[in-house]
């Protein structure tokens, strides 16, 4: 807890009500939505405009308070959870939208206004905002922001960093400055390309002015089921290499499918088959059906059992749920589960699967596969029971290794979670040393003192070395009892 | 800086040799004035691997001479007048493909690649990287890069920071530092790639850039929609409200096909382009002539080889320009902002071309720059305009003697919070001040 003088004269600036301190009041804020880590924060605040921000951040500084920002907590990789009594700034209160302009396709919004709402708020006039993440019914603009949120639609209109194009930001120094323009080409560098997925190292993003698109006047969805993996995954390569860019391709393996179906949102997969892939396509009226059609082809010609159109809004919704419903469902067939978002070149898709079921089998723990197939993102869930002992342990180091094939084939640890606490222990694995000096010398820029969540995404160069000295230890001698030592020791120094 | 031109040349190029070979370091005095006017000639070096780059970096940061990087050298008339360079580290000799896998869509180069060999080798495989800037055929893949250009096709594709997904940089330091991935989605660490676009080789020197790619379209409809600003700035309206899809949204003066001087007479031209396929086209097309019809504009249209030599053609006559002003702006003021451009142009006697991609909010002026006092006021005078209206212009190339008048960087926008950020990651990257110093946005 931070102490009474510090909490009094956090009052004074974002009012009594919006300070809570009280332990039994912080614990909500002990971690986001990755739980296997959490600590306590020594306040919450909830500023209420950019020069609270700004100020509550000087006072940080002078008090040489560690401080770290949060929008609604559902991050996936511990990039909000405070690890040193910080004190977190929740962007909860500053959640209104400040400006739409139609006519040049912009909104402006504060970091707490909630994803979807952008887009709901502008239906009406036949738009929407691209990014589109599962938790977008709750998640904020600031966090996807600051995670360079990816989602399902990516794959045509790309990720956050795509579409946001201006940004008032808090420094970690408590210096408010604007970056990047509303229209055109960064003046000078592109600073706020580098901001947008710096997980809250480098500020605090006030007001971001994003692209908003027209919807597309038709769109198209296509259920596919097969019998094999890989005929899926080859289906994929031939839509993609024929020249059809669609606006999603999901795919879902044998067990994810299981789960999902005991959920709210059951589509009735074949129980035999081994996956399902769910492909869509918009764009004009005129031009979609036929491409549809085509997609349709391409799966014919990978030998597919079934492959239908969705015939309705209603239909298409359902498999839509279906699909993004899967993390929560997998609460279905086991008590505890970890999601791992590696990225792989998709022509891999089959050959790191394969590993991905040969690992699991090592670990004796199932995965369940769901992912962005198009751009190769994949979402392995781990299962595991937190009761057993070592098992938690266990689906971590599974995860770590499955991340490890990731790189190996070619790809990242992460293509949307963002690495967090979670994966700065793989970070070693993806970037040599001096890759990671180039990060650091970055973030000094920014956050010289390294108060503005300290201890995420990049790892402190002495401790890259324990990283990684650790692990060709833990590779030798895996421990007797499963516990990864390593594991825990990396992140109480990191 | 007096320091390294006290050395002899002949010591640097003794030096230099020892990283990159006898046969791939000599004395060039016709750069050196291109580069930044000076006098004193440079030592061109041209590595052949990118630990050799790096060498020869480090070599030049711990003896203290001023390094430009050099692609082909076509695009040498962005950014201010560097202080005297010593040694331009020319990129030439690594012009291979690192990794192309068609099925991944993804490509790596290294950065001394042609720009036009990587596209027609990309199209060899139905593919394309999505930008389409007015440049020479000689320009390098790495120089376009450093100097974040765009064209018509920005309005779909986007520009090159959504394409750019990983790089690898030689730092003035000597190290040499891989950036993001080689797959398309990837939030692992700081995006550091973004910063090197448009960077002018002010941070460090790509030897390699990997790229998200896009299938080459198999049909292509370009529909021309002629008429007078305040026609086209409706028809921009209409398209911009529309669920059409533009390929390009680009407003041009018609005098750009020959009729100069005569502003009175400038016609504009706006020409939206469809990828999305035949049918597609056909239904675009339709609607864009019937918009045209309702605001009394002509129309014409154009079809696959058709619209391919329409934007050669456009790329051919603009190239040539010594002077390209870029100009953004929201979208609803663009149109008639080009049209105040326009009438300055005619009003200051210089023959002068615009190209603006609406929807983007960005626009290009060309100019031919015979009377440089001419193209000083022009300059001026846009700029004020600019001002008034709160918009940004950028000089992306103009020869030595306006840059000697005109900051290249001029954003209203760019505030002292940004600039102050902007020299601290120019210090931590380049501490010594080794790479082309004072050639960038607010002195550095």
């Amino acid at each position: 807890m931070l102490a009474e003088r510090i909490i009094a004269a956090l009052r004074e600036i974002v009012s009594a009500q919006n300070v809570l301190s009280e332990a039994n009041q912080v614990k909500a804020y002990d971690c986001d939505a990755y739980v296997a880590e959490k600590s306590l924060p020594g306040a919450v605040v909830f500023p209420e405009s950019t020069d609270q921000v700004a100020r509550v951040v000087k006072l940080c500084n002078q008090e040489s308070i560690p401080f770290l920002p949060r929008g609604a907590g559902t991050g996936l990789s511990g990039g909000a959870t405070p690890r040193n009594n910080d004190l977190v700034i929740s962007l909860a209160r500053m959640d209104k939208l400040l400006a739409v302009d139609f006519d040049n396709q912009r909104a402006v919004v504060q970091p707490g206004f909630v994803n979807l709402v952008l887009t709901k708020t502008i239906a009406e006039r036949g738009f929407y905002y691209a990014p589109d993440p599962s938790s977008q019914s709750v998640c904020t603009i600031g966090g996807n922001l600051a995670e360079n949120a990816g989602g399902s639609h990516c794959l045509k209109y790309g990720v956050t960093t795509n579409h946001v194009v201006a940004a008032k930001v808090v420094l970690p120094s408590g210096e408010i400055a604007d970056f990047g323009h509303p229209f055109g080409d960064p003046v000078g560098y592109d600073v706020l390309g580098v901001i947008v997925g710096s997980e809250g190292t480098l500020g605090i993003a006030t007001e971001i002015t994003v692209k908003i698109l027209k919807r597309p006047e038709a769109v198209k969805t296509v259920l596919a089921y097969f019998d094999h993996v890989d005929d899926a995954s080859r289906t994929v390569s031939d839509i993609i290499s024929s020249g059809i860019i669609p606006a999603a391709v999901e795919m879902m393996d044998q067990l994810m499918m299981q789960a999902v179906d005991k959920s709210h949102y059951h589509v009735g997969y074949p129980l035999d088959i081994e996956a399902a892939l769910l492909v869509e396509v918009d764009g004009l009226s005129a031009g979609v059906e036929d491409t549809a059609r085509r997609v349709m082809e391409i799966c014919e010609q990978n030998h597919v059992r079934r492959v239908q159109i969705a015939k309705d809004d209603a239909e298409r919704a359902l498999w839509w749920s279906s699909r993004k419903m899967a993390f929560p469902a997998i609460g279905r067939i086991s008590p505890d589960y970890l999601v791992q978002d590696g990225v792989i070149p998709r022509t891999k898709l089959t050959e790191v699967l394969r590993r991905i079921a040969e690992l699991s089998r090592e670990h004796g723990l199932r995965v369940a596969n769901v992912f962005h197939a198009g751009d190769g993102n994949l979402h392995p869930l781990i299962c595991y029971d937190a009761r057993i002992p070592g098992q938690r342990e266990q689906a971590m180091k599974l995860g770590e290794r499955i991340l490890e094939q990731c790189v190996d084939a070619g790809g990242s640890i992460t293509g949307e979670h963002g690495v967090g606490l979670e994966k700065i222990g793989q970070m070693a694995y993806m970037f040599s040393a001096t890759d990671l000096k180039a990060q650091r010398r970055l973030r000094e820029v920014f956050n010289p003192r390294d108060l503005c969540n300290s201890g995420k995404l990049i790892p402190h160069p002495a401790r890259c070395a324990e990283f990684r000295d650790a692990r060709k230890s833990a590779a030798q001698h895996m421990n007797p009892t499963g516990r990864n030592i390593f594991r825990e020791e990396a992140h109480e120094s990191c | 800086m007096e320091e390294s031109f006290q050395v002899p040349e002949q010591r640097i190029q003794d030096a230099l040799m020892t990283c990159a070979g006898s046969d791939y370091v000599r004395v060039d005095s016709q750069l050196a004035a291109r580069i930044s006017g000076q006098r004193e000639p440079v030592v061109s070096v041209f590595p052949g691997a990118a630990d050799e780059m790096a060498a020869v970096l480090r070599l030049a940061s711990e003896n203290g001479w001023k390094v430009a990087p050099v692609g082909a050298g076509t695009q040498l008339g962005f950014g201010n007048i560097a202080q005297p360079i010593a040694v331009a580290v020319r990129t030439e000799r690594l012009c291979q493909v690192v990794d192309y896998s068609p099925a991944d869509m993804v490509v790596t180069v290294q950065s001394g690649m042609r720009f036009a060999d990587l596209q027609q080798l990309l199209a060899s495989h139905g593919q394309m990287l999505g930008i389409d800037p007015v440049c020479s055929p000689a320009a390098t893949v790495g120089g376009l890069v450093a100097t974040g250009v765009s064209g018509p096709a920005r309005v779909l594709y986007g520009t090159l920071r959504d394409m750019l997904i990983g790089t690898r940089i030689a730092f003035a330091d000597g190290d040499l530092v891989r950036t993001g991935a080689k797959v398309v989605k990837n939030v692992a660490g700081y995006d550091l790639s973004k910063l090197f676009i448009g960077s002018l080789g002010t941070l460090g020197i790509l030897t390699e850039c990997t790229f998200k790619l896009k299938p080459l379209p198999l049909y292509r409809e370009l529909c021309l929609l002629g008429g007078s600003i305040t026609q086209v700035d409706a028809l921009r309206k209409q398209v911009m409200d529309s669920n059409l899809i533009p390929s390009s949204l680009e407003l041009l003066a018609t005098e750009q096909a020959g009729n100069a001087g005569d502003h009175s007479s400038t016609q504009w031209m706006l020409a939206v382009g469809c990828d999305e396929g035949e049918q597609a086209s056909a239904f675009q097309t339709r609607s864009l002539q019937q918009m045209a019809s309702v605001v009394g504009a002509s129309f014409t249209v154009l079809r696959q080889a058709e619209v391919v030599q329409f934007w050669e053609r456009y790329r051919k006559t603009l190239e040539p320009s010594g002077l390209v002003l870029r100009i953004q702006a929201p979208p609803t003021q663009l149109a008639s902002l080009a049209g105040d451009i326009a009438a300055l142009a005619a009003a200051h006697e210089v023959r002068a071309f615009h190209s603006f991609s609406l929807s983007s909010g960005t626009g290009r002026v060309f100019a031919k720059v015979s009377d440089v006092a001419a193209i000083l006021d022009l300059i001026s005078a846009v700029r004020q305009r600019c001002s008034e209206l709160a918009c940004v212009s950028v000089i992306e190339r103009a020869p030595l003697e306006v840059r000697r008048h005109h900051d290249c960087f001029h954003g209203s926008r760019v505030g002292e919070g940004e600039l102050a950020v902007m020299r601290s990651i120019k210090q931590a990257f380049d501490p010594r001040n080794v790479l082309t110093p004072s050639k960038y946005a607010g002195g550095i």
